[in-house]
Formats: structure tokens, sequence, C-alpha cells
């Protein structure tokens, strides 16, 4: 287990910054240290596996997807992270919940696939001069990458790896975002796992879109205000059930979802 | 907007008439399996602040736990065209829960729910474990449709009858052991270089769902290194210029969001929890003193003051 390290905002923007700081030889090597996966920064020793196993899937995903930067990679390292930092006695919500934990990880652990996965500097960023995307290394809290997909598999969690791969596996980058980003008055984490089941069965035998699990996440949030999922029929799967009825009666349209709410 | 209901919900009155009778949460933590009880004083309004008498407990390391009993003396006055269930449903009573740091909610059903001719009784007790929550924790005292009725009586038309829906809330808390969100993020920066203070914002995408009102995206910064620095080591010693940083901060922060960014922030519209609008919409609602004006920065700013000595004024007496 990896001791618990942290970074603070100010640290890491200190440290991206620097980066962004770089002259354009000295930038090109970074990358080319970090395309060869040589992180570059030094980080505490109980790190060392964990690297190493979080590289080892990062670039089975990328074998998944012929070297392309794609949801495979993304999951492959999401169900990775969450395997080797379990909520337990080491590992707890509040930990995970700990920016500055996962800042650590970003910059010092991990900055090469970080970068590899995010070239590209957001527009401010940019517009401002810099190279790196600040946001999913260090800056937003639900966009630092890898807490987003550790997140992203502890809410969609089935109970085994292979059976949260097989309810995640026809998802896209976009269903992290809306997974993580739409909290609603907060997590229910056993509603989340019984949505994701329940969307896997049906992006199992149709061709899902991004916009059907937005809609599925918005009308849940709109029902949540006035209806406790967990006391309805069937508790959370039933209410799972009937929502994704319901959003298929109408159409799945995100912007019409107010049929729904019992207000 | 959360609060509009389009179906009868519990008022004062039907409380009052139900006999409805909230015993204050009570809370404790268990050192070496020894029940220990902790201390919950009012910080404002429906805010309580957890102490130890014996000041060995924290929240990290031995968790908390909470008691709560709830009972109705006339339940019938609940049900029927007059209340808030249909006669031949069941209404069943729960905390709901939510920890607003790590966006987490969740539901804590009665240990035991008895009724007799005395009415109804219900014991509420659980437990949070170390790591399990941070920061602050709402406790709702709610009422919701258990059972349906399999037949809607004359004049119940208008009765929520479906399971799972809160039809009222008996009592609401929220507790705050250390919270981000109950105090504006201040940071003392001891610098020569420096002025007395300044206020410093990230660039925000979306305040409205993406960021927190965390030092992270909006953070005061005083200065000790002046003796009028109003606040030194967490303690106030000049509150007068401290409501003046406050308001003038908050006045920088409401000029910040857009106009359809301000409207979703006083209607409520639309708003993740912890994001920078919804603690502005709840700081707007806490504003009691006289309503804040936004129709011009001037106005604001001197409604602005007139809340914020009310608050600190409050805090500290």
């Amino acid at each position: 287990m990896v001791r618990f390290k942290t970074l603070s905002r100010d640290e890491a923007k200190r440290i991206i910054s620097a980066f962004d700081n770089y002259d354009d030889m000295e930038f090109d090597d970074l990358v080319n240290h970090w395309k060869q996966y040589d992180s570059v920064s030094e980080f505490d020793e109980s790190f060392v596996d964990f690297r190493n196993e979080l590289l080892a899937a990062f670039q089975e995903g990328l074998q998944e997807t012929n070297g392309k930067m794609d949801y495979p990679v993304d999951l492959k390292v999401g169900l990775k992270i969450y395997s080797l930092l379990p909520i337990g006695k080491d590992f707890s919500i509040v930990q995970a919940n700990d920016d500055d934990f996962w800042r650590y990880i970003s910059v010092k652990v991990m900055p090469d696939i970080t970068y590899l996965r995010y070239p590209n500097p957001e527009k401010a960023v940019k517009d401002a001069g810099g190279r790196l995307n600040h946001k999913r290394f260090y800056a937003q809290t639900r966009r630092i990458w890898l807490k987003s997909l550790w997140w992203y598999v502890f809410l969609s969690w089935q109970g085994t790896e292979l059976k949260t791969y097989n309810a995640l596996k026809n998802n896209k980058t976009d269903n992290i975002n809306k997974l993580i980003e739409t909290p609603g008055r907060g997590y229910r984490l056993m509603l989340y796992r019984a949505m994701i089941a329940e969307y896997a069965k049906y992006s199992a035998s149709n061709k899902a879109s991004t916009k059907e699990f937005a809609a599925f996440t918005k009308l849940n949030n709109a029902k949540c205000v006035n209806v406790e999922p967990a006391l309805t029929p069937g508790g959370e799967k039933g209410y799972a059930h009937r929502l994704f009825e319901e959003l298929r009666e109408n159409g799945g349209d995100e912007n019409d979802i107010s049929r729904g709410n019992p207000q | 907007m959360d609060n509009l209901k389009f179906y009868p919900y519990l008022t004062d009155e039907l409380m009052e008439k139900s006999g409805c009778m909230i015993e204050k949460f009570q809370f404790f933590y268990y050192p070496n399996d020894m029940e220990s009880p902790l201390r919950g004083e009012k910080k404002g309004a429906g805010v309580i602040k957890i102490t130890d008498p014996l000041d060995m407990w924290s929240l990290a390391q031995d968790g908390i736990t909470f008691k709560k009993k709830v009972s109705i003396v006339y339940p019938d006055f609940l049900f029927g065209a007059e209340g808030i269930a249909c006669k031949n449903a069941e209404i069943g009573i729960c905390i709901i829960w939510t920890n607003n740091r790590l966006t987490q909610t969740g539901l804590v059903l009665p240990n035991s729910d008895i009724t007799t001719a005395a009415g109804r009784m219900c014991y509420f007790e659980h437990t949070f474990n170390p790591g399990e929550i941070e920061g602050d924790l709402q406790l709702s005292v709610c009422l919701y449709v258990k059972k349906s009725a399999s037949e809607i009586l004359d004049g119940e038309e208008e009765l929520m009858n479906e399971e799972g829906v809160t039809i009222g809330e008996l009592d609401d808390i929220v507790v705050d052991f250390d919270s981000i969100n109950m105090e504006f993020p201040i940071e003392e920066l001891y610098s020569d270089k420096e002025p007395l203070w300044w206020i410093e914002f990230s660039q925000w995408e979306d305040p409205k769902s993406l960021e927190k009102f965390t030092k992270d995206n909006i953070c005061i910064y005083l200065n000790p290194y002046y003796s009028a620095c109003p606040m030194t080591d967490g303690n106030i010693k000049n509150v007068d210029l401290l409501i003046d940083i406050l308001a003038t901060s908050y006045l920088m922060i409401f000029e910040r969001l857009s106009e359809e960014d301000l409207q979703a922030t006083r209607n409520d519209v639309g708003l993740e929890v912890n994001s920078i609008c919804s603690i502005l919409h709840q700081f707007i609602g806490e504003c009691n003193k006289t309503e804040l004006r936004f129709e011009s920065p001037e106005a604001l700013l001197r409604t602005l003051q007139i809340n914020l000595r009310a608050k600190l004024t409050e805090e500290d007496k």
C-alpha cells in the first residue's frame, strides 16, 4: 500500500507552471522523457509498484485502441487505480476525496501518462502561454484525471472487477464526466451502482449515446429533489429500472425531464 | 425552487395539530467502547458546532454517533384530505443525511418505530465510522409515503400517493465539524511586500457546478504584517474592518457572475452541492437582517454590510 502523500494546490501549480515556462527545447525534452514513461520527478518509494501497475494498465489500454487515447485507456487505468486503492482500513472515502493526494499522484508520480492522456492545455491556459492541462493535473477537483477515474469506478462498482468492466465497457469518456459531475444533492452510492447496471443492460443491446446517459443522470437529479430512491418499490434497483423506462418513453430527451418530477 | 411543492406538504400548523415532538439530536463517540457524549453548540440558524467536553474527540479518529427520538401523539391528523397522505396510505419517517464536503448523501431508517394508544414513537441511532464523513453533516428528519393507498378517497386527489416521495420535514440541522461551507476561505499571509488584504479567484468555468466554494477558487488573504490586520491566528481583532473586507469580497464575487449565473444563484436553479453559486445561494438565504439588493453595486454593498454585521456580531454573542 502506498503512503498517503499530498501536494498542495500551490505546490502543484508551481511545478506545472515551471514546466509551462520551459523553452521549446526543454519542453520537447520533457515530453520525450514522458513518452518513454520516465516520470522525471522524484516521488515516495512506496509508489514504485503502484506506478508500474498503472503504467502497465495504461499500455494495455493503448494496445486495445491501437495507440489512440480513448475511453478504453481510461477504463483500464480506472479499474487498476481502484484495485490499488480500494476503500478499506488503509484508504477511506475522506482520503479519496482529498485533492492534494491526487495532486501528488498526478504531478509527482504519474505526470507522464497524465500528459499523454491530455496533451493539450485548456483554452485559458493556452491563451496565457501555458502548455499543460492544468485542470487534469491539479486545478479542478472533479477533472483531475486519475481522481475522476477512481471515483468513476468506485461509483460504478458491481462487486468484482470483471463485472464492473462489463458494465462500463460500452461507455465513453463523456460518461465519466456526466457521472462524476452530476451528484445532485450528493452521491447515493447504491443508486449510482444500480443506475450503471441498468444503463449497461441497455447499452449492451443498443447503440446508446452519451446524450441518453446525460438525460438519465439529469432526470435522476430532478426526481431526487422529492424522492428517496431507496424508499421506492424495489429500492434503488427498482427505481433505476423505472427511471430508464421513463426516459425511453420520453424518447431520451435531456431537455424534457419535467414530467417525471413529482413536485 | 427545491422548496416548491405541488402537493400538500407538512406545515407548522399540521405539525402542532398532530402533536409532533422532536427531541434534539444527541451526539456521542465511544473511546474504549465507553459512551461519551459530545456537546452541540448553536452557531447560527440551524447550525451547530460539535465539541467534546473532554477535548479528546476527533471525527477522523473516532467517527460520530447520533441518536434521535421523534414522537407523533396524534398521527391520524396526518392522513386524509386535510393531511398529507391518503387515509389508506402508510407514512414512514426517516433521516436523510448529506455530507457536502464529500458530496455524499444517504438514508437512516428508525431502529424502532412503535405505535401505541399514546401515539407513534420512532428512535434513530446511527454511527458514521472514522473516514466516512468530513467537514459538515446535514440531518433532515423527513416523512415520506411508505406505502401508497390502494384506494384514493374523495378529497384526497391532491395528496401525494407515490412511494418514496417525501411529504414533510420535521427537523433539519447542519452540524459544522470544520466545514469549508460555513466560513469564507481566509488565509493569513505575513509579508512586508503585500497589501493589508487582497482576494484571489481561480479561473471559473462554471461556478454553478464545477467550482467549489473553497480556497482553491476563492480566497481572501489577510496580512498580519500590518497592525490593523483584522484577524490573527484565526482570532478577530477588528470586526469592523473584517466586515468591510468580507462585504467587498462578496460584492466582487457577485459582480464576477454572469447575469444568467446570478439569476440561477438567486433562484436556486441547477446548482450543484458545494458549488460557488450554491454556497452563495445559501448565504443569500441567511441574510435576514435586510434583503440583499442586487439592483446596483452600491445597493448590494450596503445591504451586504448590514447583513454581515448582524451575522458576525450575532456569532460573537
